[in-house]
């Protein structure tokens, strides 16, 4: 059961990030697309930025580590 | 590096400005410093250089030329003989002797050889394109047009109309028929599965009549071109076959006669546009300078191992008439200096950075090759796997290859093959650590693998604190093994803070060198908080017998790297080095980007093997080699991009600078 626990808390901790990060990322790849459109020389500074909000699914995945290796009482 | 620069000041009699002009431009390593905007009593009695009259006529002349040149250039096809580098200088050098008249001469001349030519050229092409409508069209109802015969009297008009609305054409005949008495004839066929055509005949004097009848029907004539109008079908088609045959062999002749004229001058043509371009950008850089009442003064930057030599050659060339001084720069003008880069092999290409950011401000530290050393270790930790390398070794060697038999100038993806290259190498080496050749075929292959797919330790290097092995080859998978997990990600944040410590330490040395105490302090207070958490959770995790000195420790260290950080840099370099940790936490990614790849490799081999069993080898190569491909292609872009951003999020913005000037020396660009 405690194992289970862990487990789920470990899914919503990555899950949850990962759904932000999803939901930043489209917003500013919109804008970004907008903004390629007039300036296409900014196309590496899009790159940069796109990728910025993957920082809250790599903190995501170190709780989610975390949790893991909390162990189960016996 | 960045390459050192020295102020400089050239003085020579006005007679040699044009001379001293060209010479500095041929030379190319003045970077030039706009007079007018310089302050201080050293410049105050100078007069800025102003275009006069003759100058003006002199740049719209040679700007009307280079648009003359420009046009008869866009109309010749280069020849198919390489044109070398050398021959385009020769016709440059040739240029430089010629006085103006002289090139306008020859320009007219190379007008009048070519201008007939292209206009013909253009015409028979407009024409081609014109009678290339038609054709279609003629296709469709010549063949029914050529077996009606119509007299003087009578006149015809063709239509298409589609199979589904065939029917019209009995009504279409019945109105005819109305219209002119019965006096007319409607002869049609299927032309192809989709068309009907149809001519009409009738008398000409009921010729408005039928048109009106059929504009007001919307029917889809088909329309000639208005100088066959009044032709007859048969024959206008007639001649517009023979007319759209006889264009090609003439256009080809033409072709033919231009490239005769491209292979004669067009390296002429090249050099001459970059010549003109060349002496228009001289003529705008006019302004930059100043004067008294004999003499000019260019001011500007060159890199400092060239100043002695520019200073002889002028000296030399000009018999002493024309002097370049090193001049002290101020301060302030330190701060605006031009930023030129000089950087090894290896590192060069990893400039590629500074087409995303400005290159580094003068007089503080280069990082490219911070970026060149742990650009290729992030994504080689990253993509660890032997087999990707050397695919991707192969693709960028191929990117190589095609950019240079296309000729393409284009900087950055030759940049970007080299700094894949060395990225490659870099996952090659870790591949080797972690033996991964297309994720896990070398292991099944050798059977280094036990019963439920857990890696054999071949070479140990020690236990987990849990007795468990660990060594050669590094599991990254390792979920029979949660301490090396836990090693690994240790690991990366080890890396991490090794790449943020470097940047703080070069950033702290930068402070020491400018002497500029806040900002020395804020970049020791950065250090200070990420030594502080080292040592800490390092306490934590590694050396738990000093647990109970180094947490207090570390935390306290931490705190007051806070204060010294807000005492630096304010509010926001307070906050900043407190978000230094989650800076620190990201290089977390390292291990997870990771392990989605290795995990994506397994499973390409998984389902090939799945698949591809007994007959069915082909089936699963195939399918393992559609998941590697999806796998190598997501291998290149996703470790790339979280390379670059750690590089420039979590390093670069803890103590990169800037610049606002760029080294650009005024030299012959030929109008790029």
């Amino acid at each position: 059961m405690e194992l289970g626990l862990i487990a789920i808390g470990a899914a919503i901790a990555v899950g949850l990030t990962a759904l932000a990060t999803a939901w930043s990322q489209s917003r500013i790849g919109a804008a970004m697309a907008g903004a390629l459109a007039e300036k296409p020389e900014l196309a590496g500074q899009t790159i940069i930025l796109i990728a910025i909000p993957e920082t809250m699914v790599v903190l995501g995945f170190v709780i989610a580590f975390l949790i893991t290796t909390l162990k189960p009482a016996e | 590096m960045l390459v050192p620069m020295s102020k400089v000041e050239i003085v020579g009699l006005k007679s040699l400005f044009f001379p001293v002009l060209e010479t500095l431009q041929d030379l190319g390593n003045l970077h030039l410093e706009d007079i007018t905007k310089k302050k201080g009593p050293r410049y105050a009695d100078l007069i800025p250089m102003e275009m006069d009259p003759a100058m003006e006529e002199e740049k719209a002349r040679l700007q009307n030329l280079l648009m003359r040149n420009n046009a008869i250039l866009s109309e010749l096809a280069p020849p198919e003989e390489k044109i070398s580098r050398s021959d385009i200088e020769e016709k440059y050098r040739e240029f430089q002797g010629k006085s103006l008249a002289e090139i306008e001469a020859m320009v007219e001349e190379e007008e009048k050889a070519t201008k007939e030519l292209i206009n013909y050229k253009n015409e028979l092409e407009v024409e081609l394109s014109r009678l290339s409508k038609y054709e279609p069209i003629i296709r469709k109802i010549y063949p029914l047009a050529s077996q009606i015969t119509t007299s003087e009297h009578y006149t015809s008009v063709a239509l298409l109309v589609e199979e589904r609305y065939v029917n019209v054409l009995d009504y279409i005949k019945a109105e005819l028929e109305k219209i002119t008495n019965k006096q007319c004839e409607v002869h049609s066929a299927r032309v192809d599965a989709n068309t009907h055509a149809a001519i009409l005949i009738f008398p000409k004097r009921f010729s408005e009549q039928v048109h009106n009848f059929l504009a007001a029907e919307n029917v889809n004539q088909v329309r000639l071109p208005s100088e066959l109008a009044d032709k007859p079908y048969d024959e206008a088609l007639k001649e517009i076959e023979e007319r759209y045959k006889e264009i090609p062999p003439k256009l080809a002749k033409v072709r033919e006669q231009l490239d005769e004229i491209s292979k004669k001058w067009y390296v002429t043509l090249l050099a001459l546009k970059e010549y003109l371009s060349d002496r228009i950008e001289s003529l705008n850089a006019i302004p930059k300078f100043g004067q008294s009442g004999h003499v000019f003064v260019i001011v500007g930057w060159m890199p400092a191992d060239e100043v002695e030599k520019t200073r002889k050659l002028l000296e030399e060339k000009f018999e002493g008439k024309v002097e370049l001084t090193e001049v002290a720069a101020t301060h302030e003008e330190l701060e605006h200096a031009p930023t030129a880069l000089r950087n090894p092999f290896w590192v060069k290409p990893f400039e590629f950075i500074y087409m995303l950011i400005n290159p580094p401000k003068y007089g503080f530290t280069d990082p490219t090759f911070l970026v060149a050393i742990f650009f290729p270790l992030l994504f080689g930790f990253m993509l660890g796997d032997m087999g990707y390398a050397l695919v991707i070794i192969g693709l960028s060697y191929l990117i190589k290859y095609s950019l240079k038999k296309r000729g393409s100038k284009s900087v950055f993806f030759h940049m970007f093959a080299n700094v894949l290259i060395l990225a490659a190498i870099s996952s090659f080496i870790f591949g080797l650590l972690y033996l991964e050749f297309f994720g896990d075929l070398l292991l099944r292959w050798f059977g280094w693998k036990d019963a439920e797919g857990h890696l054999i330790v071949k070479w140990v290097w020690g236990h987990t604190p849990n007795g468990k092995p660990w060594g050669w080859p590094l599991e990254r998978i390792a979920q029979a093994n949660p301490d090396l997990f836990k090693l690994l990600l240790i690991v990366v944040i080890a890396i991490g803070a090794l790449h943020m410590g470097t940047g703080l330490v070069i950033g702290l040395i930068d402070g020491i060198r400018h002497k500029d105490r806040k900002h020395a302090i804020e970049k020791a207070g950065y250090l200070l908080f990420l030594l502080g958490l080292i040592l800490a959770f390092g306490s934590m995790w590694g050396f738990k017998g000093i647990k109970s000195v180094a947490v207090p420790t570390g935390l306290v260290a931490a705190f007051v790297g806070i204060g010294m950080a807000g005492y630096g840099g304010g509010f926001g370099g307070g906050l900043e080095a407190a978000l230094t940790f989650g800076n620190l936490l990201s290089y977390a990614r390292l291990y997870g980007v990771g392990l989605a790849s290795v995990i994506l490799a397994e499973v390409a081999n998984e389902l090939g093997a799945e698949f591809g069993g007994g007959a069915m080898v082909l089936l699963g190569v195939i399918v393992a080699a559609l998941l590697h491909t999806l796998n190598i292609a997501l291998g290149i872009l996703s470790p790339s991009i979280q390379s670059l951003r750690l590089n420039l999020v979590e390093s670069f913005t803890k103590f990169y600078k800037q610049t606002d000037v760029v080294y650009k020396p005024f030299k012959r660009a030929g109008g790029e």
